[in-house]
């Protein structure tokens, strides 16, 4: 246990140090954010508004979007992860004596960790003085609020879970080009990155229910802006953790088999 | 001529790596397609936006996407001159007898892009028959002025982002705002947004005039002129001009980072 907290450590000083990056990306969440407010907000003025997805609501949801862009962002493409598995340095690793899996998964929860808390204080700071109507509202209730900071944590730990299965796959096509990207777009749409759940059609909505996708940023934003009541969300979030077991469990299932198969050519 | 002995070039080492490209390409592909997909979403609830319909803003949609992953596929080596410069290439591009401007264009050729300039094309052409009105000699002018000044207006961006590269030496993140943002920006006739940021970006980055200004043209808006929106893309191509001196007064300011 004290050698994961001490990679989290390593990896969250480490990704500290990238603070430029993070001003860039600061300047990028805010442009992005009022320009998707403005264009969402030109929508909602036809009427036709879902109804548990009020303006204020739906604003505020895009506010959260870009404050917690890279904590929610669905798969961290790890250079040096990427790099072990195609090169084959992956050997070292796997006679150091700890699991693999773990390792990887502190390591990726501590990076999106340490990228977030760049970046989203800024945005956030800027979000709130907006005035009433584009910028960010308080949350729903004190009961709502705990529950999505609740939501945030595991959803984290769920994306990283997915990430773990996604890396495994790697061990089989070993190459990351265009499968990564693929993912993403179709993550992002079906988690409701690029449009909100409310706004879709009835049977998407549907649809989504059942994947795991919607039980990251959708589910963790919709609860503080109070878009899906304390019940439901209470029901939903056991889906949530239900999720993240099953992807644990895959994952290091999917890991294990991999491991056992790994040839590494001398060099 | 040189530039297609360079195309030839690129393409040939593309064929060497058929599996990623056509990887990549497949990817370009569903990423634009998703886009369309949401965007088609919105309209399924709302129908309208700002008095635009979902036939009217697939054309603008259209539009951007084909100039955007046009410039982005033959104007690559100008977004990656960060690159060119920590890896001390453009030093050698210094004592070669053609221009750099020449040598950059050629430097690098990203045929992947094409994945989504063909989407974009194929949603044009659909959106285009869609269009109740009949599509006369005019307004097909305005439509080809639109992609070339949007291809225009992408490169010159492209270049102001590398001159600023050669004081910064790193990419400047900042510089996607405008390509990335606008790209995403230009999805919707601009008129969507309030004026405010409308303003900004008819006057001083001139997205507005392969967007909404000759979209008003075409769809025979009220108050749509043959010189004031007609003709918006001829304007919009000047900022071409700054550009382009930009970039060459920026090379003359060049320090070699020594590798």
């Amino acid at each position: 246990m004290r050698a994961y907290a001490s990679i989290f450590k390593i990896r969250f000083i480490n990704t500290m140090q990238y603070r430029t990056a993070a001003y860039a990306g600061v300047i990028t969440q805010i442009c992005f954010g009022l320009m998707y407010v403005f264009l969402y907000l030109a929508f909602y003025k036809q009427g036709n508004i879902p109804e548990n997805f009020t303006a204020t609501q739906m604003v505020s949801f895009l506010w959260l979007q870009q404050m917690f862009f890279v904590y929610f962002f669905p798969i961290d493409q790890n250079k040096n992860i990427v790099g072990q598995i195609e090169q084959g340095n992956i050997c070292y690793e796997m006679v150091r004596p700890m699991k693999l899996y773990n390792n990887w998964s502190v390591t990726l929860f501590a990076e999106k960790v340490a990228k977030t808390l760049l970046r989203f204080v800024p945005v956030l700071i800027f979000a709130i003085l907006l005035p009433t109507g584009v910028g960010l509202e308080l949350p729903a209730s004190a009961g709502a609020f705990f529950l999505s900071l609740f939501n945030l944590i595991v959803s984290g730990l769920l994306i990283v879970a997915m990430n773990m299965v996604c890396y495994c796959l790697l061990f089989k096509t070993m190459s990351s080009l265009g499968i990564f990207s693929i993912y993403t777009t179709i993550a992002s749409l079906l988690g409701g990155s690029l449009i909100p759940i409310p706004m879709m059609p009835g049977w998407i909505q549907n649809i989504l229910n059942f994947l795991p996708f919607r039980y990251t940023s959708d589910l963790t934003f919709r609860t503080y802006v109070g878009s899906i009541d304390i019940q439901s969300a209470l029901i939903q979030t056991a889906i949530q953790v239900g999720w993240l077991m099953l992807f644990v469990v895959l994952g290091k299932v999917l890991m294990n088999r991999c491991l056992k198969k790994v040839e590494v050519q001398g060099g | 001529m040189l530039y297609f002995k360079f195309l030839k070039m690129h393409f040939k080492k593309l064929l060497q790596y058929r599996l990623s490209f056509f990887l990549s390409l497949l990817s370009q592909t569903i990423v634009s397609l998703v886009a369309l997909a949401s965007m088609y979403f919105l309209f399924d609830r709302f129908k309208v936006v700002a008095g635009w319909s979902f036939s009217q803003v697939a054309i603008s949609y259209a539009v951007v996407y084909f100039c955007f992953s046009f410039t982005e596929c033959f104007g690559r080596g100008f977004d990656r001159f960060a690159k060119l410069i920590q890896s001390g290439g453009l030093d050698s591009f210094y004592i070669r007898p053609r221009s750099i401007f020449h040598q950059t264009l050629c430097s690098e050729i990203e045929f992947s892009k094409m994945g989504r300039v063909v989407v974009a094309l194929a949603v044009l052409i659909y959106a285009c028959a869609i269009q109740p009105f009949t599509w006369g000699i005019d307004k097909v002018a305005v439509l080809i002025g639109m992609l070339l000044c949007g291809i225009v207006i992408f490169f010159s961006l492209f270049m102001l982002g590398a001159s600023m590269c050669i004081f910064t030496i790193e990419g400047l993140e900042v510089v996607n705002v405008f390509t990335d943002g606008g790209r995403e920006l230009c999805q919707y006739p601009l008129n969507v947004y309030p004026e405010g940021l409308a303003k900004i970006f008819t006057y001083i980055i001139p997205f507005a005039s392969f967007n909404y200004l000759p979209m008003m043209y075409l769809f025979d808006m009220p108050g749509a002129t043959v010189w004031g929106h007609a003709l918006a893309p001829l304007y919009g191509m000047l900022i071409i001009i700054p550009a382009y001196f930009i970039f060459r007064w920026s090379l003359t300011k060049y320090k070699s980072t020594g590798t």
